[in-house]
Parts: structure tokens; C-alpha cells; sequence
């Protein structure tokens, strides 16, 4: 049992969340909670509204319907920036690295480091040296290792990519780090480098994580709490210790209606 | 061992593209100097840089906007309109530095619009800017009624007297031409512009995801590469002293050839400026030899062309050996 869970404060809250495109309701009135320093997956098969639901509290989509509480105060979100001000960092599916830059252009992509003097105020030039430190520092830390820092991302395997990704969460300062689908697309050893990142992110940041998995083994190794999503509805969530895969299986497929 | 793959890292570290570009430079050279007597002369060297300096302006910006993931066919129809416009507005008696701001104008004018078009309409950029590049060539027949305007040779003295270095006369294109090349040099390799351009042309979804303003990014290269098109326009009136609607029909195919040579990937997010500066010198060194030594001009075509599909084969050919 995680023992952080004892301090029960409340760092994301939606209540009633909708988002419909045309006349399609893709999340319908989600009421959510996640605790501080907690793991919670969100679960469904496709369609069932995870990705729509986490780009919704992450700005990328706005909202219909319903809040976003950040921290105890109702947060009015409109774009991918407002969410990060606010301390979310989100790792999307689709989206995470480009490609032809190396880790530290990847780590600081929007957010580039400016250098010092007139330089850097009038012609906004970028400070290399200081990214490249940042992202060996960075990478030190968490325990990503890059056989060369220095390599464009194409070159490295898949799980070394999205572990640029996901520390970039982390490095940005996020309270609240949402990762979409973190081990997809990855074949068994790079999963493990993700999974290993994602354990080592918990133990050594004071942090509250949300994971979208159709992996349930992933989600079992990893999380406290499981919510379960269908059709856009939250129609079960369950504590780990307290449920199995198969039951959850069945929560996803809606083969046993029982809340 | 160890030191053995250290320096086979480090050899792949560095980037040969630019190194056999000097290399090929060097070579033709050789090669043109050895069959004419005329070729390495400081006035034909000159020459080959006056060449170059239309086309090469415009190759540096349309470095800039393929680099950011899109292309800018419109921009040999900008050369002509701003050039037409400067001729003009000439004409009708209004002072020299009015025109030419707002010719340059005209070339900033076409590019929001193609900007506005491929950012927030979401138009592929290779249709958006072959439309305009049809209109805006129509726009110039309409406006000249299909006739060149003449511009009076006083009115140009100052662009054709240009730099004089140690004595040597070093017209304004070439001076503008370098300028804008160490300008852009900076610009992409020092500047989070330059970062963002790249990062854009790399993964658009990535950067906007990251909080980068993709649209502005996208309309802010057409912009420029409207704007630079505008202002080669009004060197290139100068040099042959009108405003020519039709004049540049078939230099947009010269322009892509030197970004291409010079190692800028089509797919956007690779490439340096510095490249593109090197494909432009072996373009103006390749057309030059070859009228120096009396070449017809369908040959200088056919041979200019195969360059550019040998360089960009040897990329695309390193880049996938790679992956």
C-alpha cells in the first residue's frame, strides 16, 4: 500500500466533465478525484473517452460541460499552456518527440532556455550549453540512459524516446503528470524502461500521476485506484488491492453490470 | 576498442553533406578554370555572384519555409510583381525608397496571405501557394497590360553603383545577397524562432502540443519568404532595368534546386543554411562555366537538374541507410 495515500488532499477534481464533437457525446458527466502523490489508470476499450477526457483537462480540448478544480480552485482551461501553468504536464500518445532533434532541443521544445545579456533580450538567442547540462542532469536523475545525448531521437529505440518525454514531464516541474498511452507501440524491453521510469518518477517526486492503459497487467503492477470508462461513462472504479484483471476486464467489455 | 568506436562516433558526428558540397565546388573549379582561360577571373567570379544573388535570396527564405514543413511555389510570381510594382509606382513620379517599400510591401502582403491559407484553413501548402503563384502572375499581366516598364537609368544609379571595396565595384545584390545569408545563419541556428522553425517542420503536432504557436511560426515563413521574394523582385528590375510581368516563369525550378543541393529535406525539420548557400554557388558556378565555354542553355537545364536529383537521392538515400 502506497503509504503517501495517508494524506488524502485532493490535486485534480472534475465534476460532471463533458465534451461532445457534433452530436457525439465523447465523455458524459465524468466525475473524477485524484489524491496527492497517488496513481490512478483510466481504463476502456476505444472509444470509451480516455484520450478525449485527458485532453480536455489539459486544455487541448475545451470543455462543454462541467469543472476542472485544481488544488481546491475551479480552473478555467483553454489551451495546452493554461494547463501546464497550473502544473500539468501531459505526455500524449500522438505527439511526444521531434524527431530529428536531440534530447535537450526535445526537453526544452516551447520553452527554450534564453541566453543571458543583451543577446538573449533582443534576439532571442538559446543557450545550448545550459539545455544540454539541464538534460544530462535530468536524465542522470531519473535513470534514463541515453547511449549519447547528443543523438537525434530517430536514432535511439522507442522506449528511449518516450523516456525523453516523459522526464520532461517531470523536469518542468508538473504536480499533476497525465501520460496517454505511455508504453504503446513499444516492444517488451523498452515497456520495462518506461514502466522503471514511471516507478522511480513516484518515489523520487512529490508528484500525482494519471495513466491511460489498455494494459492491464501495466495498470496492476503500477496504480493505486482504476477508473473504468465506457461509451464516455465512468461505469466503475476500484481500488488495485481490492479488484483483479479479469474483474476490471469485464467493468471495460460490460459483461458483468455490476457497480 | 574503446577508442576505436569513440572515434567511429565521432566520425559519424560530423556532417559530410556541406563537406562535399565545398568538395564539388572545388572540383568545377577546377574543371571550368582548366577548360577556359576566361573562367577564374575576378570579374567573371563577380558575375557568377550576381548570378546567384536573385536566386539566392530567395533560396534563403524558401530554405526557411521547406525547413518549417511547407513550400513557397508562389515566389518566382513575387520576384515579378514586386519588380512590376517598383517599375510602376516609379513611373507615376513617386520617390525611389516609397516604391521600394512598397513593393516589399506587396511580396509581405502575398505572403500573409498564403500564410493565413495553409495556417488557419488548413490548405496544403503545395496548392495554396501554385494558386497564388497562377494569380499573382495574372495579378502582373493585369496591371502592365501584359508590357514591360521600363525604369529610367538615373532612378536606378544607386543600386547599380552598389559597395566599392580596395576599387572593386561589388554590386548591391551580391552585398544584399551575403547580408541577408549571415542574417539568416543567425536567425536559424541561434534564435528560439529558428528552434521553433525547425521543431515545426520536425513534428508539427509535438511542438503544438508543447505550447508553440504553430500558426504564427507557419505565416510568419510565408511572410518572409513573400518579403525576400519581393525584395530579390527589385533587384532583379534593377539589373535589367524594368519591371518585366512574365520575366521569372521557370526560376522557382532554380530555387528548389539550390535548397534541395544544399541538404534541406523536403519533409521539413533538416537542414542548413549554409547549405543552401553552397547549392546556389554550384548552381551560378555550373550555369557559368558552361556559357563560358558556350554551352547551350537546354544542356545547362538537363545538367542542372541532374545535380539536383543526384544530391537529393544521396540524402534521402543516407537518411534512410540510418534508420
Amino acid at each position: 500500500m502506497n503509504k503517501k495515500l495517508k494524506n488524502r488532499e485532493v490535486v485534480l477534481e472534475t465534476k460532471s466533465l463533458s465534451k461532445h464533437f457534433g452530436g457525439i457525446k465523447a465523455i458524459d458527466n465524468i466525475d473524477l478525484k485524484l489524491y496527492k502523490n497517488e496513481i490512478i489508470a483510466i481504463v476502456g476499450d476505444n472509444g470509451a473517452g480516455k484520450s478525449t477526457f485527458i485532453k480536455t483537462v489539459s486544455g487541448v480540448y475545451r470543455r462543454d460541460h462541467g469543472s476542472i478544480h485544481l488544488f481546491g480552485k475551479e480552473a478555467d482551461i483553454h489551451n495546452p499552456s493554461d494547463s501546464r501553468g497550473l502544473g500539468i504536464e501531459t505526455v500524449y500518445q500522438d505527439g511526444g518527440v521531434v524527431p530529428m532533434l536531440n534530447a535537450s532541443l526535445n526537453l526544452f521544445l516551447g520553452r527554450e532556455k534564453v541566453r543571458k545579456g543583451i543577446l538573449g533580450k533582443v534576439f532571442r538567442t538559446v543557450d545550448y550549453k545550459f539545455m544540454r547540462k539541464e538534460a544530462v542532469d535530468l536524465l542522470d536523475k531519473v535513470g534514463i540512459g541515453l547511449k549519447d545525448v547528443d543523438a537525434e531521437l530517430n536514432n535511439l529505440s522507442g522506449g528511449q524516446r518516450q523516456s525523453v518525454v516523459v522526464g520532461r514531464a517531470v523536469y518542468w516541474g508538473g504536480k499533476i503528470l497525465i501520460f496517454d498511452e505511455p508504453t504503446n507501440n513499444l516492444g517488451a524491453k523498452q515497456e520495462r524502461i518506461i514502466i522503471n521510469l514511471i516507478k522511480s518518477i513516484r518515489d523520487k517526486y512529490d508528484v500525482s500521476i494519471i495513466i491511460i492503459s489498455h494494459n492491464i497487467m501495466h495498470v496492476f503492477e503500477l496504480v493505486d485506484r482504476i477508473i473504468v470508462l465506457m461509451n464516455g461513462c465512468k461505469v466503475g472504479e476500484r481500488i488495485k488491492e481490492e479488484t483483479n484483471p479479469n474483474e476490471i476486464i469485464s467493468m471495460i467489455t460490460g459483461v458483468n453490470k455490476k457497480l | 576498442m574503446n577508442s576505436v568506436n569513440e572515434r567511429k562516433d565521432k566520425l559519424k558526428k560530423i556532417d559530410f553533406t556541406n563537406i562535399s558540397l565545398v568538395g564539388v565546388i572545388a572540383i568545377l573549379m577546377i574543371l571550368f578554370s582548366s577548360l577556359s582561360p576566361y573562367f577564374f577571373t575576378i570579374s567573371n567570379l563577380i558575375t557568377i555572384l550576381l548570378s546567384v544573388s536573385i536566386i539566392g535570396i530567395c533560396a534563403l527564405s524558401q530554405s526557411m519555409v521547406v525547413i518549417s514543413g511547407g513550400i513557397d511555389l508562389s515566389q518566382e510570381s513575387v520576384i515579378a510583381s514586386a519588380g512590376v510594382l517598383f517599375a510602376l509606382l516609379n513611373s507615376y513620379g513617386l520617390p525611389i525608397s516609397i516604391s521600394i517599400i512598397l513593393a516589399i510591401l506587396s511580396g509581405v502582403f502575398f505572403g500573409f496571405i498564403n500564410g493565413i491559407v495553409i495556417s488557419k484553413l488548413k490548405v496544403n501548402p503545395l496548392m495554396v501557394t501554385l494558386a497564388l503563384m497562377g494569380i499573382i502572375r495574372g495579378i502582373n499581366g493585369a496591371i502592365t497590360k501584359d508590357l514591360a516598364v521600363s525604369i529610367p537609368r538615373e532612378d536606378l544609379l544607386f543600386i547599380k553603383k552598389g559597395i566599392v571595396i580596395n576599387e572593386v565595384q561589388i554590386p548591391l545584390s551580391i552585398v544584399v545577397f551575403l547580408a541577408f545569408f549571415l542574417i539568416y545563419l543567425f536567425i536559424l541556428n541561434s534564435t528560439i524562432f529558428g528552434r521553433r522553425i525547425y521543431a515545426v517542420g520536425g513534428n508539427e503536432l509535438a511542438s503544438l502540443f508543447a505550447g508553440v504557436n504553430v500558426d504564427r511560426i507557419k505565416i510568419t515563413a510565408y511572410i518572409q519568404s513573400g518579403a525576400l521574394g519581393a525584395i530579390s523582385g527589385i533587384l532583379y528590375a534593377s539589373i535589367t532595368g524594368a519591371g518585366y510581368p512574365y520575366g521569372t516563369q521557370g526560376y522557382i525550378i532554380n530555387i528548389l534546386a539550390a535548397v534541395f543541393l544544399g541538404g534541406i529535406s523536403l519533409e521539413g525539420g533538416r537542414g542548413k543554411i549554409s547549405g543552401t548557400l553552397l547549392g546556389v554557388l554550384i548552381i551560378g558556378i555550373i550555369s557559368n562555366g558552361l556559357r563560358v565555354l558556350g554551352v547551350q542553355t537546354y544542356i545547362q537545364n538537363i545538367i542542372i537538374g541532374g545535380a539536383m536529383l543526384s544530391a537529393v537521392a544521396f540524402n534521402e538515400y543516407k537518411l534512410k541507410k540510418e534508420l
